[in-house]
């Protein structure tokens, strides 16, 4: 037991402080090195890797539509979004038509998990504040939203839904009814939510001016998602490179100013508003008509494929190659990873206190960084 | 200040709503039909014997091959049929490669054992739920 | 004299071995279990979900503490590497005499889906006694309330 500690400390010439990984609860395990001088952080290295899965390595060899179940793991908070990208990029080079109702339900889908995949964010932003009636509210409204996810796929997180070629199953009518329950009500909660976040001086003071990010740094590291939108940089593959039926739907990019910790966390609760118009057009606009085109000779494609979505953290891209309808390789490419990079850039010049703060505001899913 | 007072007379105005608290062991939240728990084969309840004839599309389909088929030879019945719940994903495959609708996911999720070995199903577990339940207490 | 202070020597010493005093600490262990909670991967938002205003888990006495010397039983859910095993022995030999292992999740049992992985530590039970098993992928909120309930008949 000893002998690790002192072994640890030999490694991290220059640093001050260490902090475990198990130090951080509910599925967070990053270390970190910190250096300090007057009490301000000179210099922080983040350790991670303590959740290498090897997904790539695994899904190796396997048939398209078994790796699906596995792609869905390299998410933990918004499982839709990496079957989304996988499905996506399949169907773009064997030229697979969807259905237009599959498209909506997809989308609508995608949007409900980032409003869940962002409630998780306040929760944990909760947590590290201290502010324990917030984190209830928070929770209560996300358990709303995954049990009508849940409704829709039959799990709460690792939905395994979307097929290539469409979707696996249709939507009950019981489904749009507790929709419209939830809308109702959720308007009205999200508001409370919003007076507990933006307008209490006590929050506003602490992450005002906390944790800022150059755009420099920014750009070298290629951060993207919603910490580069609150840099005032207006940048989305919804709109730049449109998928799905994001073109026929109309809808506003929440931008901040300066990018510090409250700016991220405008930008958040403004992309949650959004993602409840999105769906609600989404369910005016629907048709009627078949929700997956079934391809019988998918053993026998071939081929590389490359695609890239707006996932909750930022942009997730993959790289994949098929050989007789198995997959050779497959790379992913994950938003989380330069987050963090990002975060220890944004934290120095800032004191210790901060610190759990600032990597909370960053959204990080360690999941996605290891894989 | 402002704040502060606003966000404290929501707090206040809460206290005074429905509590949404479900009791748990007492009074369960009622799942969606379509959610996946625990695999079990389906019993014709006129007949009284399992529907499943070992045809082999749901061993194909299991990504991760938990599951295996005992054969009677010459026969359209199954001897056994296991399922390892240990290492099970809860993906739904299984569910759908079943053409004669022989294999269903259960609502069961409260699945916690002591032993491991007891978290390989066997048909007498699989089953279960469709035997009858008599007392103890009329069998004495 | 002497011989009656070896006897209420005796009695203390044997204090704990009495059956009345047993049943006491045991009940009030039951109704207040403290865990340390050794989470990594999606089964932690599970977990998370236990504390919210739906399943409130401080109903049964159940308090998440933050250091292993502290608490009664131990929760290891998620993906275990290679990297994490030296911390979670460590973890192990502070936490107190009675050790009782919950291992929650299809990874922490056994592999789970990534068992193949040459990263992946083949479950908790390779290192370490398991007391209980929560298969699920991850479980449901219930079903690690439920698992926590079976284990109050540790106790009794």
């Amino acid at each position: 037991m000893e002998n690790r500690k002192i072994k640890d400390y030999e490694e991290i010439e220059g640093y001050d402080i260490y902090i475990e990984p198990q130090f951080r609860p509910f599925g967070f395990p990053v270390g970190l090195y910190i250096a300090l001088k007057d009490g301000v952080i000179i210099n922080i290295k983040p350790e991670f890797g303590y959740l290498t899965t090897g997904v790539e390595k695994v899904v190796e060899g396997m048939e398209i539509d078994k790796a699906i179940p596995f792609i869905d793991r390299v998410d933990s908070s918004s499982a839709i979004s990496p079957e989304l990208t996988y499905c996506i990029g399949l169907e773009k080079t064997f030229k697979i038509d969807v259905p237009l109702r599959a498209k909506f339900i997809r989308t609508a889908l995608c949007e409900l998990s980032r409003i869940s995949s962002h409630l998780l964010w306040l929760t944990r932003l909760a947590n590290v504040l201290g502010i324990n009636n917030a984190l209830h509210y928070c929770l209560r409204e996300r358990e709303e939203v995954l049990h009508l996810i849940e409704l829709a796929t039959g799990s709460r997180l690792t939905p395994n839904f979307i097929r290539v070629g469409g979707v696996a199953s249709n939507l009950s009518p019981r489904f749009i009814e507790e929709f419209r329950k939830f809308f109702r009500s959720f308007r009205k909660n999200f508001n409370m939510l919003k007076t507990f976040f933006l307008e209490n001086e006590l929050v506003v003071n602490r992450l005002n001016n906390l944790g800022v990010l150059i755009e420099e740094d920014a750009k070298n590291l290629a951060i993207t998602g919603p910490n580069l939108r609150a840099l005032g940089i207006k940048k989305d593959v919804r709109i730049d490179d449109t998928y799905g039926i994001y073109d026929e739907i109309s809808f506003k990019i929440p931008v901040g100013e300066k990018g510090d910790s409250l700016d991220r966390c405008i930008v958040r609760m403004g992309e949650i508003e959004q993602s409840t118009s999105i769906i609600s057009q989404a369910f005016y606009k629907m048709p009627e008509g078949e929700i997956r085109t079934y391809t019988e000779d998918i053993n026998q494609f071939s081929g590389n494929t490359r695609s890239h979505i707006e996932c909750p953290h930022g942009e997730l891209a993959m790289e994949i190659s098929i050989d007789e309808g198995k997959i050779t390789k497959l790379r992913i490419k994950s938003p989380s990873y330069n987050n963090l990079l990002a975060f220890s850039r944004a934290v120095l010049g800032e004191s210790v206190e901060d610190v759990e703060v600032i990597l909370t505001s960053f959204d990080i899913c360690v999941c996605e960084v290891d894989k | 200040m402002k704040g502060i007072l606003r966000s404290l007379l929501t707090v206040i105005k809460n206290t005074f709503i429905r509590s949404i608290t479900v009791l748990y062991p007492y009074d369960r939240i009622i799942i969606p039909y379509n959610s996946r728990g625990s695999i079990r084969l389906v019993v014709d309840l006129d007949t009284k014997e399992i529907i499943c004839d070992g045809c082999g599309e749901c061993v194909n389909a299991c990504p991760l091959k938990l599951i295996s088929v005992e054969k009677v030879s010459h026969d359209k019945k199954i001897k056994n049929f296991y399922v390892d719940i240990s290492r099970c994903l809860f993906c739904g495959l299984c569910e759908e490669a079943c053409k004669k609708d022989a294999l269903k996911m259960n609502f069961n999720y409260e699945l916690a054992e002591r032993d491991f070995s007891a978290l390989r199903h066997d048909i007498d577990k699989l089953t279960e739920y469709a035997k009858p339940k008599v007392k103890e207490f009329w069998k004495s | 004299m002497k011989i009656l202070l070896r006897k209420m020597v005796h009695k203390v010493r044997n204090f704990k071995k009495f059956s009345l005093f047993n049943k006491l600490t045991n009940w009030v262990k039951s109704t207040s279990i403290n865990i340390y909670c050794f989470t990594s991967g999606c089964c932690g938002n599970e977990i998370l979900a236990i504390l919210g205003p739906l399943y409130d888990s401080e109903r049964w006495g159940i308090n998440f503490v933050s250091s292993p010397e502290r608490a009664d039983v131990i929760m290891v859910s998620g993906t275990i590497t290679e990297k994490m095993k030296p911390i979670l022995e460590d973890l192990y030999n502070s936490f107190g005499n009675e050790k009782v292992l919950i291992a929650v999740g299809s990874c922490a049992i056994n592999g789970g889906p990534f068992y193949k992985s040459d990263f992946v530590l083949k479950g908790v039970k390779e290192i370490f006694n398991v007391d209980l098993y929560v298969p699920g992928c991850p479980p449901r909120p219930e079903a690690i309330i439920n698992a926590i309930l079976k284990y109050k008949d540790h106790f009794k």
